[in-house]
């Protein structure tokens, strides 16, 4: 895929509206975008693994398990509750 | 000590020794900052009744005989972080109106604390634009961040505000003032609207190390709403004395002197900061040459996970849950249209690169190839931090960020060089008054260790040049000009 291809695909992913201007423009900064990256990725990085989380936190876990009286509480603050559902109203109209 | 006309310690002792009440010094600066807020648009609002409602509290706490430690020091808050029932609008029509139902951790704290909470700080769109180029006419020097301009025109005594690549460290080293980005994961950032997930931290901004100690000790901490936190549950700040310890022999503190970095700096910032290797020496620390070779890669590394955690994060604005709505036929139309009306020229620019980054054929060569790079910056400091106790920095290649016009993005990308890398370290920086430069006020970085701020924030004051504040908000070096 090439680099004006691949951007019309981005916009399209995202969902966004852009005018012929615009997109020149951007495609204009993207392939300097992807020359200022090409330093990194001529880094060796060879047995290197990817740091997966930003810092060395350690989760703190609690038992997967509803509190005493959770459950009941939400259903009673909840608007509409049939059975085991929730319900909510639509967010966009037909 | 005195630190100038709005140092916080300064001001709780007042408070505290009942020479002020803490409603009627909060009077008088709502009164500053509204008059100030006409000339520069330095807060988006400011919060007149709210900030009286919280001062008439300390008072009350004040006649019980509680002692709180921030008692009725003024605050300024970056509007990308969240405070019950005040606009947070992030500088975006994305999020206008929005008015978060809960506050975030760290100013919670401030406020239990006693801190009054005079406005929110303007931003630039989304947050990721240069919030605010001021001229002198305005009592201030150019700045990135609305928050320090709060504090160097004298309106408040700390600012809360957020740092990915520096702009809490930038506009602080613009304005002369101490700027401090804690440890990753020390202060919980639940309730801060964060692009860059991975590398966002709450940080505060003062005009004396004393100020930022006090602030540092009431938001540090666990909290359950923020996981990141959880790897510093059991370290307590003060707790850590072995690590905190600094001899008071400057000899005894070694600070590493990068010695590839005044090379990267336009030529008058290159000289100022060669200039600060020999003044640490006749101050007589000592200063150990090194290099950082990863710098630019770090730099690289950072814009492509930030480009990609921005352009997911940016997903959530689609005119349903939060801000502006277009109007539209169906969802599919919503989203585009929504997005199109509400997003600036970076946050567009942002969403659709990080989305191209992260898109097949394009993952494994940037995105995972950033992630690895990442690990081996830290790697590179964790080495260099075995031959020095802190690490010496620029907070900025040239002296302004530039005007970001739209054709200039990788130059402003370039600006956050020596910012982005320490981000990347997860380790605490320390942005302190180093002089001025072309007869403006200018800072330096100091990094150290995970979870040792006590000792930087102590090493930080002792090397740093004292700037003197004035009531109007002209800052002015009184220390040797153009000299660290």
């Amino acid at each position: 895929m090439d680099i004006a291809e691949g951007l019309d695909k981005a916009v399209d992913t995202i969902k966004l509206e852009i005018e012929p201007q615009e997109r020149a423009r951007l495609l204009n900064e993207l392939t300097k975008l992807l020359t200022w990256l090409e330093p990194l990725t001529s880094v060796d990085t060879s047995g290197t693994k990817a740091v997966l989380v930003g810092h060395n936190a350690v989760n703190a876990w609690r038992d997967d398990r509803a509190e005493a009286g959770e459950v009941e509480a939400l259903q009673e603050a909840a608007p509409y509750f049939e059975e085991r559902f929730y319900s909510v109203p639509p967010i966009i109209e037909d | 000590m005195d630190h100038g006309v709005n140092s916080a310690c300064d001001l709780v002792r007042a408070v505290h020794g009942g020479k002020i009440s803490a409603r009627r010094h909060i009077v008088e600066t709502l009164k500053n900052c509204e008059e100030f807020n006409e000339r520069a648009k330095l807060f988006t609002g400011v919060a007149v009744a709210e900030a009286l409602d919280q001062a008439s509290v300390v008072d009350e706490m004040l006649k019980k005989g509680k002692k709180p430690p921030l008692a009725g020091v003024p605050l300024a808050v970056k509007d990308d972080i969240c405070w019950q029932g005040l606009p947070t609008g992030l500088g975006s029509r994305a999020m206008a109106d929005f008015i978060p139902p809960y506050s975030a951790t760290a100013l919670e704290r401030l406020v239990d604390a006693g801190a009054v909470v005079v406005g929110k700080t303007s931003l630039g769109d989304m947050g990721i634009e240069a919030a605010i180029n001021l001229s002198n006419d305005h009592g201030v020097a150019v700045a990135t961040s609305a928050g320090a301009a709060t504090v160097a025109a004298g309106l408040c005594s700390l600012a809360l505000e957020s740092d990915s690549a520096g702009a809490l460290r930038q506009g602080a080293a613009t304005l002369g003032l101490f700027g401090l980005r804690p440890t990753a994961g020390l202060v919980s950032r639940f309730g801060l609207c964060s692009g860059v997930s991975s590398f966002s931290q709450i940080g505060i901004t003062a005009v004396s190390t004393e100020d930022l100690q006090i602030a540092l000790k009431v938001i540090a901490g666990f909290d359950p709403r923020d996981a990141a936190t959880a790897a510093h549950a059991d370290r307590k700040l003060s707790n850590n004395r072995r690590q905190s310890a600094v001899s008071e022999d400057p000899r005894e503190t070694v600070i590493g002197y990068p010695l590839n970095v005044a090379p990267l700096l336009e030529k008058d910032m290159s000289e100022f900061f060669s200039r600060s290797r020999h003044t640490l020496i006749e101050k007589g620390f000592t200063v150990v040459d090194l290099d950082l070779p990863l710098l630019s890669e770090a730099l690289r590394a950072y814009f492509v996970i930030a480009l990609a955690e921005t352009s997911s994060n940016f997903s959530r604005y689609d005119g349903i849950r939060f801000g502006t709505a277009a109007d539209a036929q169906n969802l599919e139309d919503l989203y585009r249209k929504t997005r199109s009306l509400t997003f600036g020229a970076e946050a567009r620019r942002r969403s659709i690169f990080g989305t191209y980054l992260l898109g097949k054929g394009n993952f494994d060569r940037y995105y995972r190839q950033a992630l690895k790079v990442w690990s081996m910056v830290r790697e590179e400091y964790d080495a260099l931090f075995g031959r020095c106790r802190f690490l010496l920095l620029p907070a900025l290649k040239r002296q302004f960020a530039p005007d970001c016009d739209e054709g200039d993005f990788l130059q402003a990308y370039e600006n956050d060089l020596f910012c982005a890398s320490v981000s990347l370290s997860a380790r605490p920086a320390l942005v302190f008054p180093a002089g001025k430069l072309n007869g403006l006020p200018i800072g330096l970085q100091l990094v150290g260790n995970a979870c040792d701020e006590e000792s930087l924030l102590r090493t930080g004051a002792k090397i740093a040049t004292n700037v003197e504040y004035s009531p109007d908000g002209a800052n002015r070096g009184r220390g040797n000009s153009d000299e660290l």
